[in-house]
């Protein structure tokens, strides 16, 4: 069982972020996330990037998930978030790029850049915060 | 129970064709039916729900009059009715239903949900981000099954009314011929989300889009497809003067009957209504909001309508003296939801972002009025109906 995961927005592309438009889902070659807010949840997105807490990544791989691979991220925030978070602090992110086959693997995307996962990945990242995320069930 | 919900169901439409189409979803909802349920036919269904429609419509007329920018109906809508009472108050017209078309009642069959698409089909009565709702039981026609499967998730239902050969161009609309690859006859409505969810309405929404493929909206339709604006719960601003907001459509699944209520906030738009930028002399946005509001300072988390990483994300589109303009900015109240609001906003461009490669300022503006028609109302000042 897979599931389609829009987890929480809390932010977006950060001027700093390199990308490649000529292509959509864009490629990112640097991100930079800029957290407008925060919900809590451990995994957010900004189209088409996803990035994770520290935490929650070594859990995804102490779990070996498959079509899963971590990155750096530049994090920000921005004067909304010093307005709605403030005395939040944000915990250490990482960028989080799945690569593996939609509704195989355990990370995956759909062609319009939706994240995919297993319900073994589900599992583990809802041992942390997930309760902002969209889930629907995967239909290949 | 099953049985006797369907019962109440049935006895009530055949009692009371005039009666509210909520009491009939009530009754649906607590139906719980099967997927293989076969409750109406659709030809006495939609001469009912079409009668239903305009009893509630007469009503809501009635009640919530006329909002400065057009007017609201509640059933089984005529769009020519209310384009016509848009503009001179005539006495409503009635229109009898039309009765199915040869093909569509040939192809008309039932089928069971394949369970792929039930698995993501909602209950009778659910809303979807306070617009639309799917049906309980997704009874579809072979080859519209095979359209809509194509279409990612569906969470309306859909019957036999279903002309999947014949495209929308086939309704007036040459230049509509195809709506996100959904062909249909004029009965539906379809909108596809950013989420790739099909929001459906259904026999509410029949003349409504006859009228908007047929009549004087087309060029509102068409510009809205153009701009790849969403039906549902969104507000389209045409070429020309007319514009149309769908804000609630409901409908309750009762096998292949399926009931509907849709909302239409119909009329013709005021000059410069709908998200627009100015020019900014400072990017300091906060300065620019509160020097307009002072007594806000303070009070309010000031946003950008369209969001500031379209600098990032659609390069020379926007200008930072247009992004951080007094008309890009909105304020919303700090308060203890002030976070999720802003949370769906961002989630709503998110989705606009996924769904558009590339885009023009006319797009950008469009969403930001659909935003705006959604979470306006909780903005301060308010944003009720575009800027």
């Amino acid at each position: 069982m897979h599931f389609i995961l829009e987890p929480e927005v809390a932010g977006g592309l950060g001027a700093n972020t390199v990308m490649d438009r000529t292509s959509h889902p864009p490629q990112v070659m640097h991100l930079h996330y800029q957290f407008d807010g925060w919900l809590g949840d451990v995994l957010v997105e900004s189209f088409p990037c996803f990035i994770v807490t520290r935490a929650a990544k070594e859990a995804l791989i102490a779990a070996a998930v498959t079509g899963v691979q971590f990155g750096d991220v530049e994090v920000s925030t921005s004067d909304q978030f010093s307005e709605v978070c403030a005395g939040v602090v944000l915990p250490e992110f990482v960028r989080l790029e799945a690569v593996g086959g939609a509704g195989s693997d355990d990370f995956g995307v759909v062609k319009d850049g939706r994240l995919v996962v297993s319900e073994r990945a589900l599992a583990v990242l809802q041992q942390f915060q997930l309760v902002n995320a969209l889930v629907e069930p995967f239909v290949l | 129970m099953e049985a006797g919900n369907r019962q109440r169901a049935q006895s009530y439409l055949d009692m009371s064709p005039q009666a509210s189409s909520d009491a009939v979803l009530r009754l649906s909802r607590g139906a719980s039916l099967p997927q293989d349920t076969q409750l109406l036919t659709m030809q006495a269904r939609i001469n009912q729900i079409n009668a239903i429609g305009d009893s509630i419509r007469q009503q809501r007329l009635a009640a919530d009059a006329m909002e400065t920018s057009g007017l609201y109906a509640d059933g089984a809508g005529d769009v020519r009715t209310l384009l016509t009472l848009s503009d001179t108050s005539a006495p409503l017209q009635r229109f009898a239903a039309e009765p199915l078309s040869p093909l569509a009642r040939a192809l008309t069959m039932e089928v069971e949900v394949p369970p792929s698409l039930a698995a993501v089909g909602r209950g009778a009565g659910d809303l979807v981000a306070g617009g639309i709702l799917g049906a309980a039981n997704m009874t579809v026609l072979p080859l519209a099954d095979t359209v809509q499967a194509g279409l990612k998730f569906l969470h309306g239902s859909a019957t036999g009314d279903y002309q999947p050969l014949n495209s929308l161009s086939t309704f007036g609309a040459p230049d509509a011929s195809t709506w996100d690859g959904v062909k249909s006859t004029a009965v539906n409505i379809f909108n596809v989300s950013p989420a790739g969810m099909v929001y459906h309405s259904y026999a509410g929404a029949r003349d409504a889009t006859t009228a908007l493929m047929n009549g004087d909206l087309r060029r509102a339709t068409s510009e809205g497809l153009g701009l790849g604006l969403n039906f549902a719960g969104a507000r389209a601003v045409g070429m020309g003067d007319y514009g149309f907001t769908i804000t609630d459509v409901r409908g309750a699944g009762m096998g292949r009957g399926q009931v509907g209520a849709i909302g239409i906030k119909f009329g013709k738009l005021a000059d410069g209504q709908g998200a627009t930028f100015g020019r900014a002399t400072s990017n300091d946005y906060r300065a620019t909001f509160f020097a307009e509001y002072p007594e806000l300072n303070g009070k309010v988390v000031v946003h950008h309508a369209v969001e500031q990483q379209a600098l990032t994300r659609y390069p020379g589109v926007v200008s930072a003296a247009e992004m951080h303009s007094l008309e890009n900015l909105r304020g919303i109240p700090k308060e203890t939801n002030s976070q999720l609001h802003l949370s769906e906003i961002r989630r709503e461009w998110n989705r606009f972002y996924r769904e558009n490669p590339t885009a023009t300022q006319a797009q950008l503006l469009a969403k930001a009025t659909e935003i705006d028609a959604k979470y306006g109302i909780r903005f301060s000042p308010p944003v009720e109906s575009g800027n």
